[in-house]
């Protein structure tokens, strides 16, 4: 029954707390204030800190961050091969985190497909066997039909050639790929990959990271854990995680040129402010005191012109910035922003002491910040002197 | 076609074949050990009696005055009787095929055909006996070397030797085996046995009874109508003999076997389960992370746990495959070596149905039950935990012994590592320790044991001290008997001691049990007996009396204090029982010591004499037989009727002989232990280092060559192997002592006293250190063959 809800044919159903799913979750996959703490002998140790995360039907996600930041233990709370201890982990109609181990592993093997660094193919069966193995302990396909559906698969991935091999005859690129088709054998409409190219050479990384890619496009939601910055490019959403938080991902699209940690810092120091249709959030001409980084909303850029009247120089959208210009050139603010007429604007403001501070400790930011400044105030002054221009003429 | 999940289960017992091997002969040793110890056990136990029962065995034998043919017909009309049949026997001597001799007991016969009791089977000759042809029993063939046709010289008692011609050799399964009681058997006619120097009537009754055969009060209900019978003919009653009835005369010592051979059953398959613990514990630590994996694609615990039962079982059922028939040869083999032993016909070769079941439950059942729990315990793992339950193992609390293993200081450094990587993984290694701590107990204990049986035999013999026992046909006086003795060169010193068959009166007052008054002189050196209650006889003691533990087997109302009437000479004497001693060992019927002085008073024999106990001037065998010859032959000379003479050397021979028989069986016992026990460190020493071959990788990369590696998992293996045995050499203790309780009251009827043996703990040591150095060679050079990438990669 859940799994036929994953069905793309099926139009979702409105669970019954209001949201697309029946836990009233809207999307595929939310997480809600989960923490995860380990005992260790040295004390407790806090791998996830209250993660809130969406992610919907069709997505690639990409989950970057440094070694230990989280992404694993994140990942592992998706795949229910971890519990979180507190906190909801929702996946379509299946409140994850409530499930015990034996219905976890049903429902695991039937709706999502596990990809792993190290292949984990098992050494004693051969490669079509190993993708059979699947729909055995989950009984998804009749008897009869589960080799050709493994050898479709293998084909897919283009190892059908050697689907009597046993694993320890493949190269780690060809493992790779045969644990894909592992993943697929029951069909899951969820991907996981724990790093799946971290054990690869960039060649075959890349090939492997196609069938990724392709899968995405055929409607397959792909949650994978990266470290290869590259890689990481190619997904259509990246979550960064740091010191077991999730990055605000519009500050990561802001400042990319900060550290995951600088990042996570910036989005605890920043206050949430939520602006109304039209409102202003910068007067041109007064002393800047945040610097700001839209999340939600449209906010226009304006100009006074010498009659008073305003040019709208620029319309920003979430993941852009703005403010930076009176705070890293020290100097009253060249221009007003507002909330678009039509839309409330929600914004990240970070006071000056954490910008300077910030500007202090990344001279990638500072340089980043300098180049935009100037070719903001530029592009002010071009668009003042190209309207007087128009006016004259 | 097979799953992929079956087809698995299928693949790891195949693919790695070594380890399947190692997992099925850990159950398969414990199967062998039950199968040939049950096996031996249900073969003997119907064989035996199959061949004792089909000679129509006596239920009982009187010796009584001459008596005829006409007399027999007498007596077969007794209530109860259904056969009775006269025998008479005569001894001698006669040398063995190396030289040595023996004594040789002829009975007479009236022919094969014609016995009905104790039935005789022919086994090559002819079956027509004539005068002047002797029957051999089958089981001194070997040692006397003759063959049917061949003339035998027999010296009679006084040195007369009649030369007879074997007409053959028979099979007498009532008689004692050639192997226990160094004894010739022959059979010959009542006209032989007049020409031998017996008498051609017969001074014995054999006599069966109609119902409960097997029932001894029965039995003497029916003896004491015959008993009636001979004396109201006039004729004396000597000794009656009922003894064990339907019982073959080996069934003590085969008694003795079984119980030893149960307990050690129990202990190797005790052991076998330990072994099957600890080796699917590490089997499955190997396979925890398959088992992450397979949970992490959709498998149940019920589907995991399902999977590797019947992996368990599909070890069991190799075990079964390569335990039985080697078990059933072996145990059949055994069956057929007791059996030429102890002169037993042994049925045909078969796996008894209990054995087979017994085997099963051992081969299948017992692995099954010892991987529920760790089976559960590795399919209820969380995939996490399964997943990251490898590389380097991440170390828990540390407990008060860690801590004081980390302050160990001065010794080296890969020593030290070595120290606390054996300390590691706990409960492995407690696992490991209590299989081969029991194996080192077992096997230590059979030593100890051994040492315990042979005590048992030096104290029984402190009984018999004397070199040379010489028993009269009658009465003579001391004096008399001193004067030719002493004219005998090589004796030192005599004792005479009087010995009569008397009726120690039940507490009802009417009925009796036989005892044989054996009379040493006062103050006797010849026999050093253990006292479990009271004290010894001392000079001037008159009525007292020291009985023995048979005897309180048989009157367990009476103690130190108490008074004995005895019967002797249809007269009745009261004893006051002033001590209690042990000896260990079967008798016909109890003994009862009496001083010789006061009991020949009694008897109105003072200063006579019916058996000397001679001391000769060395104790060697050689020395004995000479001095023994030339005392036969003098006695002869001057006129004295001997009946037997033996040397201390025989005694100790027959006594020594079954004792040896049980030792082997012991030291066959113990090699079995010793290989679970290898085979148990070697199984988990190896998944031990396989557990560790990232650690090993991760030592390779900085640096340590292949030599310091191998070295520091041996020695780890070593340290096992000596903790192992320290713990062995404590539990061996109550180990001997319970075995020793069972094998004594088996054999000896009193329980074994402890006896400390440094040969048990000298050879467990070596065997134990090279075992636990073996069994982590394998492993560690498998180990340092691989890369440092590929073990890195491992995980």
């Amino acid at each position: 029954m859940i799994r036929s809800l994953f069905k793309k044919r099926k139009p979702a159903q409105r669970g019954q707390n209001g949201g697309l799913y029946h836990h009233g979750n809207n999307h595929l996959i939310e997480l809600r204030n989960v923490v995860k703490t380990y005992k260790t002998a040295a004390g407790g140790f806090t791998a996830l800190n209250n993660i809130d995360l969406e992610i919907d039907r069709g997505e690639f996600v990409g989950i970057i961050g440094k070694s230990g930041s989280g992404k694993s233990t994140l990942i592992n709370m998706v795949a229910g091969i971890d519990r979180p201890t507190s906190g909801d982990v929702l996946v379509g109609d299946t409140a994850v985190h409530t499930l015990s181990e034996n219905e976890m592993a049903r429902w695991r093997g039937r709706n999502l497909g596990i990809v792993f660094q190290f292949f984990q193919l098992l050494p004693t069966l051969s490669v079509v066997e190993n993708i059979m193995l699947p729909m055995d302990f989950c009984n998804t396909f009749p008897l009869r039909e589960r080799k050709k559906r493994a050898i479709g698969l293998l084909e897919m991935v283009e190892m059908a050639s050697h689907a009597y091999k046993l694993p320890s005859a493949l190269s780690g690129g060809q493992q790779q790929r045969v644990a894909i088709a592992r993943a697929l054998a029951n069909d899951p409409p969820i991907v996981i990959a724990d790093e799946p190219t971290g054990n690869l050479d960039s060649k075959t990384a890349d090939s492997v990271f196609h069938l990724f890619e392709r899968l995405a496009s055929e409607g397959k939601t792909i949650v994978m854990v990266t470290h290869d910055s590259s890689l990481a490019k190619r997904v259509t959403r990246t979550v960064i995680i740091a010191d077991g938080e999730v990055v605000n991902e519009y500050v990561a699209q802001a400042l990319p040129s900060l550290t995951p940690q600088q990042m996570l810092e910036a989005s605890r120091k920043a206050q949430t402010l939520v602006f109304a249709p039209g409102a202003p959030i910068i007067q041109q001409g007064s002393v800047g005191e945040h610097f700001f980084i839209i999340t939600k909303g449209v906010a226009e850029v304006a100009l006074k012109r010498e009659g008073g009247t305003d040019v709208i120089a620029a319309r920003m959208t979430p993941g852009q910035y703005f403010g930076e210009i009176s705070l890293f050139h020290n100097r009253r603010t060249a221009a007003s922003v507002r909330a678009d007429v039509n839309t409330p604007v929600e914004v990240l403001a970070l006071d000056q002491e954490s910008f300077h501070s910030l500007v202090a400790d990344s001279p990638l930011f500072r340089d980043a910040i300098q180049n935009v400044s100037q070719a903001r105030i530029e592009h002010n002054e071009r668009t003042i002197a190209e309207n007087e221009l128009g006016q004259q003429g | 076609m097979l799953s992929p999940r079956w087809k698995k289960v299928l693949s790891d017992l195949w693919s790695n074949k070594a380890r399947t091997l190692l997992v099925a002969m850990s159950i398969a040793v414990g199967v062998f050990a039950v199968g040939s110890v049950s096996g031996m056990y249900f073969i003997l136990k119907e064989d035996v009696a199959a061949d004792y029962l089909s000679a129509n065995p006596h239920s009982g034998i009187m010796y009584t005055d001459q008596f005829d043919d006409d007399f027999l017909v007498l007596m077969s009309r007794v209530d109860g009787v259904k056969d009775v049949e006269g025998r008479s026997a005569v001894s001698g001597q006669i040398n063995l095929a190396n030289g040595d001799e023996v004594t040789i007991n002829v009975t007479s016969t009236s022919g094969i055909a014609q016995t009905k009791i104790d039935q005789l089977e022919l086994e090559g000759g002819s079956s027509d006996l004539r005068e002047k042809e002797i029957y051999i029993e089958r089981g001194a063939r070997t040692a006397l070397g003759l063959e049917p046709g061949d003339i035998a010289s027999i010296e009679m008692d006084g040195g007369r030797v009649r030369k007879v011609r074997v007409a053959g050799y028979v099979h007498d399964v009532t008689a004692n085996a050639f192997t226990l009681a160094r004894q010739v058997y022959a059979y010959a006619t009542p006209a032989t046995m007049a020409w031998l120097g017996g008498a051609d009537q017969y001074n014995q009754v054999l006599f069966t009874v109609k119902e409960n055969p097997l029932d001894e009060a029965h039995i003497r209900e029916v003896a004491k109508g015959l008993d009636e019978v001979i004396r109201r003919s006039g004729r004396e009653v000597y000794i009656n003999i009922i003894f064990r009835p339907g019982q073959h005369p080996a069934q003590s010592t085969l008694d003795a076997i079984f119980a030893m051979m149960g307990g050690m059953g129990v202990l190797a398959l005790f052991l076998s389960a330990f072994l099957v613990i600890n080796t699917i514990i590490a089997l499955l630590s190997q396979q925890i992370r398959n088992i992450g994996v397979m949970k992490a694609i959709g498998a149940t615990m019920g589907q995991i746990a399902s999977m590797y039962l019947v992996l368990i079982l599909a070890f069991g059922v190799v075990a079964l495959l390569l335990a039985i028939p080697i078990s059933a040869l072996v145990s059949y083999a055994s069956v057929l070596g007791l059996g030429q032993l102890l002169n037993i016909d042994m049925g045909r070769f078969r796996i008894p149905n209990q054995t087979l079941i017994l085997e099963i439950i051992v081969g299948l059942g017992v692995p099954l039950f010892a991987g529920l729990v760790p089976v559960f315990n590795g399919a209820r793992q969380t995939v996490r935990e399964a997943m990251s339950s490898y590389g380097l193992s991440t170390l828990g609390a540390r407990s008060l012994f860690d801590r004081m293993l980390e302050n160990v200081r001065g010794l080296p450094r890969p020593l030290l590592l070595s120290l606390r990587n054996t300390f590691r993984r706990k409960a492995r290694l407690a696992l490991t320790l209590f299989t081969l701590m029991l194996g080192g107990a077992i096997f230590i204990a059979v030593f100890n044991l051994q040492a315990s049986l042979y005590r048992a035999i030096e104290v029984t013999l402190g009984y018999v001290l004397s070199d040379v026992n010489v028993t009269f046909q009658r009465n003579y006086r001391i004096e008399r008997v001193r004067d030719v003795v002493e004219r005998v060169p090589g004796v030192v010193s005599i004792e005479g001691w009087g010995d009569i068959i008397g009726q120690s009166m039940r507490s009802d007052g009417k009925t009796s049990d036989q005892v044989e008054l054996v009379a040493p002189p006062a103050g006797s050196q010849l026999i050093k007996p253990v006292l479990t209650a009271g004290r010894w006889l001392v000079p001037g003691d008159e009525n007292a009396v020291v009985v023995g533990n048979h005897f309180v087997k048989m009157r367990p109302d009476i103690g130190v204090g108490d008074t004995v009437n005895i019967q002797i000479d249809q007269k009745d004497y009261s004893f006051q029982v002033v001590g209690v001693f042990e000896m260990a060992g079967t008798v016909l019927m109890p003994i009862v010591y009496v001083n010789n002085e006061y009991l020949t008073a009694l008897m109105n024999d003072p200063g006579q004499v019916y058996t000397l106990r001679i001391v000769t001037d060395r104790h060697d065998a050689a020395r004995q037989n000479e001095v023994a010859k030339a005392l036969s032959e003098q006695f002869e000379q001057e006129g004295f009727k001997v009946g037997m003479t033996l040397t201390g050397d025989t005694v100790v021979q027959q006594n020594r002989i079954t004792i040896d028989i049980l030792v082997y069986l012991l030291l066959f016992m113990a090699v079995l232990i010793a290989i679970v026990g290898g085979l148990g460190l070697m199984g988990t020493m190896s998944m031990n280092v396989m557990e560790r071959t990232r650690e090993i990788g991760v030592m390779r990369s900085i640096g340590a060559v292949n030599g310091a590696i191998m070295r520091l998992v041996i020695v780890e293996g070593m340290i096992i192997g000596l903790i192992s045995w320290g713990l062995g050499a404590l539990l061996s203790i109550p180990i001997a002592k319970g075995l020793g309780w069972i094998l004594g009251v088996a054999l000896l009827n009193v329980p074994l006293q402890y006896q400390f043996s440094l040969q048990g703990l000298v050879i467990w040591i070596i065997v134990v250190v090279m075992l636990s150095a073996l069994s982590c060679v394998i492993p560690a050079r498998n180990a340092v063959r691989l890369t440092v990438r590929d073990v890195l990669a491992y995980e």
